[in-house]
C-alpha cells in the first residue's frame, strides 16, 4: 500500500475510463445482433451485482483484495488465491495492451513489429506507476476530459454527416430474447464491469469511503448507458452484418463520417480513445498486480514496477499467435478465467464472509459465558 | 533519478525503433482512380492505377502551364488476384502506391457480373481503401478506357467524375451516389440487392486518353454518368435506363431535383415541372402470407416551361396539372418496379421493410426473398403539389 | 533540494574572505587605529573617501563609499559640521544629534557593523577617543525609475514595471494593497552581497504549511552571491530536474499584489525588477494580468486562445510531421496534393526539413535578443522574412513547414509566462523527434509521459495541476473560464488547497 488518496472525483474517472477503456473501441455485444445494446444494457444490470459484491467484501474487510483474501480464506489458501489472482491482473493487463497493440498494426502501422508499439506503452505506463497512484489519479481527471471532448465531436460528426439509419436497428428482438441473455452473460457484463475486481485494490485509497458505493454505481450506469449507446450507433450506421464482421466496429462507423469533404478520415479520433482506455486499463491492472503482490510478500512495489512490465509485456506478445486468435481467446476466456476471478471467487468468498462473521459472532458469547 | 538512469536508453529506443512505416509524402504514389479489368483468357485482374503527379496538380491550380502536362498518369499492372496485382504495379511505379485517397474504382461488366463478391472482399480486407469510396461499373467499354480518358475543366479525371456524379445527383436524379459501404451492406442483406451506377463512354473512345480530348471546344470523348446496372445474387443483371433510374431515385428517397415533362392529354404541347421536393414512404402489409408493397410518394414541384398557356389563377387547371403528374410519376415509378420484379432483383429494399414491419413473417421469405419480390403486389400512390408557376406570368 | 544545495554551499564556504575574519573586532578608541582597520579592510577600494572635518581634539572623519550616497546630502553634513563644530565643542552626542540631518542615525561599536553601514550607503562618522561610531543612512545611488514592464505588456492595465530597488517595490506593492495584513520579512542572503530578500504574504489567507516551508528553504540558502531572483528561485524550487518551472515570476506590481490577495506569497530580491510567487501551478501561465481587467468574455475567449496557441506551439510541427510521414489518409485529398507537391524534389527528409527550420528559429531569438536593441529589429526582419522565403525559393525547405514552424513560433509567445514557453520551446523538440520515430503513436506516447510528469509535481506542497487534477469545482471560476468579478466574492483560495484530500468542493 502507498501512502495516498484519492478524491471522488478521481475514483469516478478512473472508473470511468477503464470501464468505457477497450469496450466502447472493440465490437461490444455484437453477438445479440440488433439488440447488442439490450445486451449491453443488461450487462451493466449485472455489472451492479458484481459490483455490489466487491463493495459488501471491501466493507467487511477495508484491505487490499489479497490481504482481505487471506484474512477470509487464512493465510496460506488465502495466499494462493491471492497469487492466481495476481496472475490474472497481469494476464488482464497484457490482453488490453494486446488490444491496443493489435488495432495499431491493423489500421495504421502495418510494417512496425506488434513488440515495440506494446513496448512503448508499457514504458509510459510504468513510468506512471513509477510515480504512484496519485499520479495515475490526477491524470486520469485530466483524461477524462479529453475522452468526453472527443466523445462529444465524435458523435457530432457522425449525427452530422447522416450515416445513421435507425432502420439498422429494427426490428427490436427479432431473433428473440435468447441472444440477448447469452450475450448479456457473461460477453456483456463480465467485460468490463467484472473487470471491475481489480478496483479492489483502490478502495483504501479512497476518501471519504461512503462514496464509493454511489460513485461505482453511478459510473457504471453511465458507462453502461454510452456503452449501449456506441453499440446501437455502430448497427445504426453499418448495419449488423458489417457491425458483427469488423473487428472494431467504431473505427469503420466513424470513417465515414464525411461532411462536405472537409470534415472526414477522423478516423484518429477513435485510435486516441482506444489509446487513452487501454492506457488505463493497462495501468489498473497492472497496478492491481504491483499492490497485491507487494501486500502479499510485504515488499515495495516500485521494485517490481520494471520486473511486471516486462512479465507483461512477454505475456502480451505470447498470448496468442495472431489477432484472430487473441479475440477468441477474449471471447472464451470470458466464459472460463473472467467468470472465475470476476464473478465465482468473489461470491464465494462473501459467502465465506459471512459464514465466518456468524461463526464468529455466536462464539464470542460463548466465550462470554465460559 | 531512477527515471532517469531509464531515460537515455528510452530515448535511444524511441528514435532507433520507429520509422518502420514512415514514408516520406514525396515517396508516396497518391492513387486518385482504380480500373479493374478482368481478362478472361489469362484469367487474371487487370488493374488501371491513376496516381496524381503532384508538381503538375499545383501548377494546374495555378493556372500555369496548364495544358502542357497532363497532372495523372496510369500504370496497368496484372495478377491472378487484386492484393497481387497492386503490389505488382510496383514494379511500375517509382513510388510506393497508396491507396487512402482512391476517389473511385471503376469495375468493368465481366468484374460485375462474375467476380464483384472477390472486390468487396479485398476492399473489406484492405486497410487503405476507404469505405466510402464510389464504384462505378464501365458500360460497354473497359475500365481501363474509362480511367484513361481524361476530360476538360476538371483535368483529374476523378474530380471531373466525381464533380459530374454530384451535379446529376443534385439536378438531374438519375443515379445515387454508390460507396464501397451501400454495396457492402447491400450484399449482406437478404432483403436488398446491390446496384451500381454507370459510366458511359459518348464519342470517340480512342482519342480521350490524351489532351487532344480538350484541345477542342467539343471533346472528342466524353464521359457520362449514368444509368444504374440492377444484380442479382452478386452479379449484373440488367442496366436500368436513364430515364427509368430516377424512379428508383425516387422510390429510394434520393432524388433532390429534376425535370418532368408531361405530355397534355389530346395535344402535343406539353409541360415541364421542376421537382423541388420528394419525400416518399412505404408501408407493408401481408396478406394470405403474401406481402403488400404500398408506396406513398409526395411530392412538391415548379412548372418550369409549358408550350401552352396556363392560367396560374385556375385551381382547376393547375390541379388537373397536378393529377397528371401524379399519372405520370406513378407510370415511372411502376415501370421501375416492373423491371426490378422482372429482374428479380430487390434493389428496392422492399425486404428490409418487409423485415422490419413484420418480422415474424419475413422468417418465411427470407430464404427465397427474390421469387415473393416477383409476385408481391405494389400499389404506388402519388400526391402532387405545384407550387409556383414561374415569375412571369 | 536539499541536498543539491549542501553540493552549493560547500564549494562557497571555503572561499570566504579571510579580510572578513578580522572585521569581527570592536571599534578603539584610537581614530588612527580605526581608521587603519577601516582601511585595511577596503583594501584596493579607491571609491572608499576617508575625510578628515575637523582638524581639532576629536578630529570628526567621515567615511563613505563615493557613488553610493547622496552627495548632496553628504555634503550638507559637512558643511554643517563645519559650521557647527569650530572650537572643541564636538562630543559623541553633540554630533549624533546633528547626524540627524542624514537620517536613521545610530550608533556602532564592532568593524562587522561599521563595514556593513559603508557597503549598504551610508555614511559613517568617527571621533577620536571614543569606541564607537555613528552611521547615518544617505543612501543614493543611482537608480532607474518606475517605467513600463517590458516581459509582461498590457494594453489595458497599470503600466508600472518593479525597478531594482527593494524599497521602491514594495512601496509599489503596499500601495496597492493598504492593509497592516501585508507583511514583509526583510533579510539579507549571501555571504559576499549582502542582498537583501523580502518576504511578502498576508497574514490571514496565506497558508501557514507553506510560508514555513518557503520560510525553511530561504533560510538553507548558504551561498556567497545572490545577483537576481532567479538564484533564489533555483534554491528554493521543489524539482530543479523537471523542464517546468515551479515558481512564477512577474515584473507587475498589480500580478504581485492580486497574487498576495488570492494567499500567495511574493519574494523580492534587491537589485531584481522581477518578484517570485509561490506557490505557482500550470494554469496560472495562461492568466494574464489583462484578464482581469478586460471584460469576462474576451478574457475567457483569449484564455482559450491562449490555451490553443499552447497546444500549437506544443505539437504544430510533430502533427505535421506525422501526418505527412506517417498518416496521409488523414489529410483531405486536395490538401495532401498541394503538399506533397511542394515536398516534390526536397533535398532534406521532412525531420530534418523541420529541426533545421526550428533550430534556425530558436537562433533568431536568441539573436534577437542579444543584439543591441537597434539592430534587433533589423535582424529579426532579415531572418523571419529573406532567409525564410530565401530558403524557400532556393528549394531548401518547403514553403508548408515554414508555415507551421512560423506559427508554433508565433504561438509560444501567446503565453503570458515566460517559465511555460521556455519549457515548451525545449519540449517541443523532444516532440518532433518522437513524432519522427513513430508518428501520432509517439506525440501520444510523449504527451501521456508530460502529463504524467507535470501531475506529479508539486509546488511548495500545492500540485502543479491544480486544481484541474486534482480537480476543484470552487477553483474553476478562473481557469478555464474567467468568470465575471463579482462572481468571485473573494479572491479564489486556490493556492491554499494543499493537496487532494483538502480538495473542497471537488465532485
Amino acid at each position: 500500500m502507498e501512502k495516498a488518496k484519492l478524491s471522488a472525483f478521481q475514483l469516478f474517472a478512473l472508473l470511468v475510463l477503464f470501464q468505457l477503456g477497450t469496450a466502447v473501441v472493440v465490437g461490444f455485444g455484437v453477438n445479440a445482433g440488433k439488440d447488442g445494446w439490450l445486451a449491453v444494457l443488461l450487462g451493466m444490470g449485472l455489472g451492479l451485482i458484481f459490483f455490489l459484491i466487491y463493495y459488501t467484501l471491501f466493507k467487511l474487510y477495508p484491505k487490499p483484495l489479497t490481504s482481505l483474501i487471506q484474512a477470509i480464506l487464512g493465510k496460506y489458501v488465502g495466499g494462493f488465491v491471492g497469487v492466481t489472482y495476481i496472475t490474472y491482473f497481469l494476464y488482464g493487463a497484457a490482453r488490453d495492451l494486446r488490444d491496443v497493440g493489435d488495432l495499431l498494426v491493423t489500421s495504421v502501422y502495418i510494417r512496425t513489429p506488434l513488440i515495440i508499439i506494446m513496448l512503448l506503452h508499457i514504458i509510459a505506463i510504468s513510468y506512471v506507476l513509477y510515480k504512484g497512484i496519485t499520479t495515475l489519479g490526477r491524470i486520469s481527471e485530466i483524461y477524462i476530459m479529453v475522452i468526453i471532448l472527443l466523445g462529444l465531436f465524435g458523435n457530432l460528426f457522425v449525427i452530422v454527416s447522416g450515416t445513421i439509419d435507425l432502420n439498422n436497428l429494427r426490428p427490436l428482438l427479432d431473433e428473440g430474447w435468447a441472444p440477448v441473455l447469452s450475450t448479456a452473460y457473461p460477453l456483456t457484463s463480465v467485460f468490463p464491469f467484472g473487470e471491475l475486481i481489480c478496483f479492489t485494490v483502490l478502495f483504501p485509497y479512497v476518501e471519504p469511503k461512503k462514496v464509493i458505493l454511489p460513485i461505482g454505481l453511478s459510473s457504471i450506469c453511465i458507462c453502461g448507458i454510452i456503452l449501449a449507446y456506441t453499440t446501437a450507433l455502430n448497427i445504426a450506421v453499418l448495419g449488423v452484418d458489417i457491425a458483427e464482421t469488423s473487428t472494431f466496429p467504431l473505427f469503420t462507423t466513424v470513417s465515414l463520417v464525411n461532411i462536405y469533404e472537409f470534415i472526414q478520415r477522423i478516423d484518429a479520433v477513435v485510435v486516441l480513445t482506444l489509446f487513452v482506455g487501454a492506457f488505463f486499463k493497462t495501468s489498473l491492472f497492472f497496478y492491481a498486480a504491483l499492490i497485491s503482490t507487494a501486500e502479499l510478500f510485504k515488499v515495495d512495489f516500485k521494485k517490481l514496477v520494471l520486473p511486471f512490465a516486462v512479465i507483461i509485456l512477454l505475456l502480451a506478445t505470447v498470448i496468442a499467435k495472431d489477432f484472430a486468435e487473441h479475440i477468441l481467446e477474449g471471447q472464451e476466456s470470458l466464459y472460463s478465467i473472467h467468470a472465475l476471478f470476476a464473478v465465482f471467487i468473489p461470491f464465494f468468498l462473501l459467502i465465506f464472509a459471512y459464514i465466518k462473521k456468524m461463526v464468529n459472532n455466536e462464539r464470542k458469547p460463548m466465550d462470554q459465558t465460559s | 533519478m531512477y527515471t532517469r538512469k531509464y531515460l537515455l536508453p528510452f530515448a535511444a529506443l524511441f528514435l532507433l525503433s520507429g520509422c518502420w512505416n514512415v514514408v516520406e509524402i514525396e515517396d508516396v504514389a497518391f492513387v486518385t482512380a482504380i480500373g479493374v479489368d478482368y481478362d478472361q483468357e489469362a484469367e487474371q485482374y487487370l488493374l488501371t492505377l491513376q496516381v496524381i503527379n503532384p508538381a503538375t496538380v499545383a501548377e494546374t491550380e495555378s493556372g500555369i502551364a496548364a495544358a502542357d502536362r497532363l497532372p495523372v498518369t496510369n500504370f496497368v499492372s496484372t495478377g491472378s488476384s487484386l492484393l497481387e496485382a497492386v503490389r505488382s504495379a510496383s514494379k511500375r511505379i517509382p513510388r510506393e502506391p497508396f491507396l487512402g485517397h482512391v476517389q473511385h474504382v471503376i469495375l468493368s461488366e465481366d468484374i460485375a457480373r462474375d467476380h464483384l463478391v472477390e472486390v468487396l472482399d479485398y476492399i473489406r480486407r484492405y486497410h487503405e481503401i476507404r469505405l466510402t469510396t464510389k464504384v462505378f461499373i464501365a458500360k460497354n467499354s473497359s475500365a481501363q478506357t474509362v480511367v484513361d480518358t481524361v476530360q476538360a475543366l476538371e483535368l483529374i479525371p476523378a474530380r471531373a467524375v466525381r464533380g459530374k456524379t454530384q451535379t446529376n445527383h443534385s439536378l438531374w436524379g438519375s443515379i445515387i451516389e454508390v460507396e464501397f459501404i451501400d454495396i457492402i451492406s447491400a450484399y449482406k442483406s437478404k432483403g436488398r440487392e446491390i446496384f451500381i451506377n454507370g459510366v458511359i463512354l459518348e464519342g470517340n473512345k480512342e482519342k480521350g486518353k490524351g489532351k487532344e480530348n480538350y484541345e477542342q471546344t467539343q471533346m472528342a470523348t466524353t464521359i457520362v454518368v449514368d444509368q444504374i446496372a440492377l444484380f442479382r445474387d452478386e452479379k449484373l443483371e440488367q442496366w436500368i435506363p436513364s430515364d427509368i433510374t430516377r424512379g428508383l431515385s425516387q422510390i429510394l428517397n434520393e432524388i433532390d431535383s429534376t425535370i418532368v415533362v408531361i405530355p397534355i392529354i389530346d395535344s402535343k404541347e406539353q409541360v415541364s415541372i421542376e421537382l423541388i421536393h420528394s419525400n416518399t414512404s412505404i408501408t407493408t402489409e401481408i396478406k394470405e402470407q403474401r406481402p403488400i408493397i404500398n408506396v406513398h410518394v409526395y411530392q412538391v414541384g415548379n412548372i418550369g416551361e409549358a408550350s401552352v398557356k396556363i392560367d396560374a389563377e385556375s385551381i382547376d387547371e393547375i390541379s388537373q396539372l397536378e393529377d397528371d403528374w401524379s399519372n405520370k410519376t406513378t407510370e415511372d415509378l411502376q415501370s421501375m418496379i416492373t423491371l426490378a420484379q422482372q429482374a428479380g432483383s430487390d434493389v428496392l429494399g422492399f425486404g428490409d421493410i418487409v423485415h422490419i414491419q413484420h418480422p415474424s413473417a419475413w422468417k418465411t421469405y427470407e430464404e427465397n426473398w427474390a421469387d415473393h419480390f416477383q409476385q408481391c403486389e405494389v400499389n404506388v400512390q402519388v400526391e402532387s403539389v405545384i407550387r409556383r408557376s414561374g415569375m412571369r406570368f | 533540494m536539499k541536498r543539491h544545495l549542501r553540493r552549493r554551499q560547500a564549494s562557497i564556504i571555503h572561499k570566504q574572505d579571510k579580510a572578513t575574519e578580522n572585521a569581527d573586532q570592536p571599534l578603539t578608541n584610537s581614530l588612527l587605529v580605526n581608521i587603519e582597520q577601516i582601511k585595511n579592510l577596503f583594501e584596493l577600494s579607491d571609491d572608499l573617501i576617508v575625510q578628515r572635518v575637523l582638524e581639532d581634539k576629536s578630529q570628526l572623519t567621515i567615511v563613505y563609499l563615493h557613488g553610493l550616497v547622496n552627495d548632496q546630502k553628504v555634503t550638507d553634513c559637512l558643511s554643517l559640521f563645519t559650521d557647527h563644530f569650530s572650537q572643541n565643542n564636538c562630543n559623541f552626542e553633540a554630533v549624533f544629534q546633528k547626524a540627524s540631518l542624514l537620517g536613521n542615525q545610530h550608533a556602532i561599536t564592532s568593524f562587522t557593523e561599521l563595514t556593513k553601514e559603508i557597503l549598504n550607503g551610508s555614511t559613517v562618522i568617527l571621533l577620536d577617543g571614543v569606541a564607537k561610531a555613528i552611521s547615518g543612512s544617505s543612501r543614493g545611488e543611482k537608480q532607474r525609475g518606475i517605467e513600463e514592464p517590458t516581459s509582461q505588456v498590457v494594453i489595458r492595465g497599470p503600466k508600472e514595471g518593479f525597478a531594482e530597488n527593494l524599497s521602491t517595490n514594495i512601496a509599489l506593492i503596499r500601495k496597492r494593497l493598504k492593509s497592516p495584513k501585508l507583511c514583509v520579512e526583510i533579510q539579507p542572503i549571501g555571504s559576499v552581497t549582502n542582498t537583501d530578500v523580502a518576504l511578502m504574504y498576508m497574514k490571514d489567507t496565506v497558508d501557514k504549511d507553506v510560508l514555513n516551508e518557503v520560510k525553511n528553504r530561504i533560510d538553507q540558502i548558504k551561498t556567497d552571491a545572490i545577483l537576481e531572483s532567479g538564484n533564489i528561485e533555483e534554491f528554493i524550487e521543489d524539482r530543479t530536474f523537471s523542464i517546468f518551472s515551479t515558481i512564477s515570476n512577474s515584473e507587475r506590481p498589480d500580478s504581485a499584489a492580486s497574487s498576495l490577495l488570492e494567499g500567495k506569497i511574493v519574494i523580492l530580491v534587491d537589485g531584481t525588477p522581477f518578484c517570485l510567487i509561490a506557490p505557482y501551478t500550470f494554469f496560472q501561465a495562461f492568466q494574464a494580468a489583462e484578464d482581469y481587467y478586460h471584460r469576462y468574455d474576451i478574457a475567457t475567449l483569449l484564455r482559450w486562445l491562449r490555451f490553443i496557441s499552447f497546444f500549437i506551439s506544443l505539437i504544430g510541427t510533430a502533427v505535421y510531421i506525422a501526418a505527412t510521414s506517417y498518416h496521409p489518409e488523414m489529410i483531405p485529398t486536395p490538401l495532401l496534393l498541394s503538399l506533397a507537391a511542394q515536398r516534390e524534389g526536397m533535398p532534406f527528409p521532412i525531420v530534418v526539413e523541420a529541426l533545421l527550420l526550428e533550430f534556425s528559429i530558436e537562433i533568431l531569438r536568441e539573436a534577437g535578443i542579444r543584439m543591441p536593441r537597434a539592430v534587433g529589429q533589423a535582424v529579426s526582419i532579415v531572418g523571419a522574412l529573406i532567409l525564410g522565403e530565401a530558403a524557400v525559393q532556393a528549394g531548401i525547405v518547403s514553403p508548408g513547414m515554414v508555415i507551421i514552424v512560423a506559427l508554433t513560433a508565433i504561438c509560444s509567445f501567446t503565453t503570458p509566462t515566460y517559465n511555460l514557453a521556455i519549457s515548451i520551446r525545449m519540449l517541443r523538440f523532444v516532440m518532433i523527434l518522437s513524432s519522427a520515430a513513430m508518428g501520432l503513436y509517439g506525440i501520444l506516447i510523449i504527451t501521456i509521459i508530460i502529463v504524467a510528469h507535470v501531475c506529479s509535481l508539486q509546488s511548495f506542497g500545492v500540485p502543479f495541476m491544480t486544481p484541474i487534477a486534482p480537480f476543484q469545482l470552487a477553483a474553476q471560476k478562473d481557469t478555464l473560464f474567467r468568470f465575471p468579478i463579482w462572481s468571485f466574492q473573494t479572491r479564489s483560495k486556490k493556492a491554499n488547497n494543499k493537496s487532494d484530500e483538502q480538495a473542497r468542493g471537488s465532485f
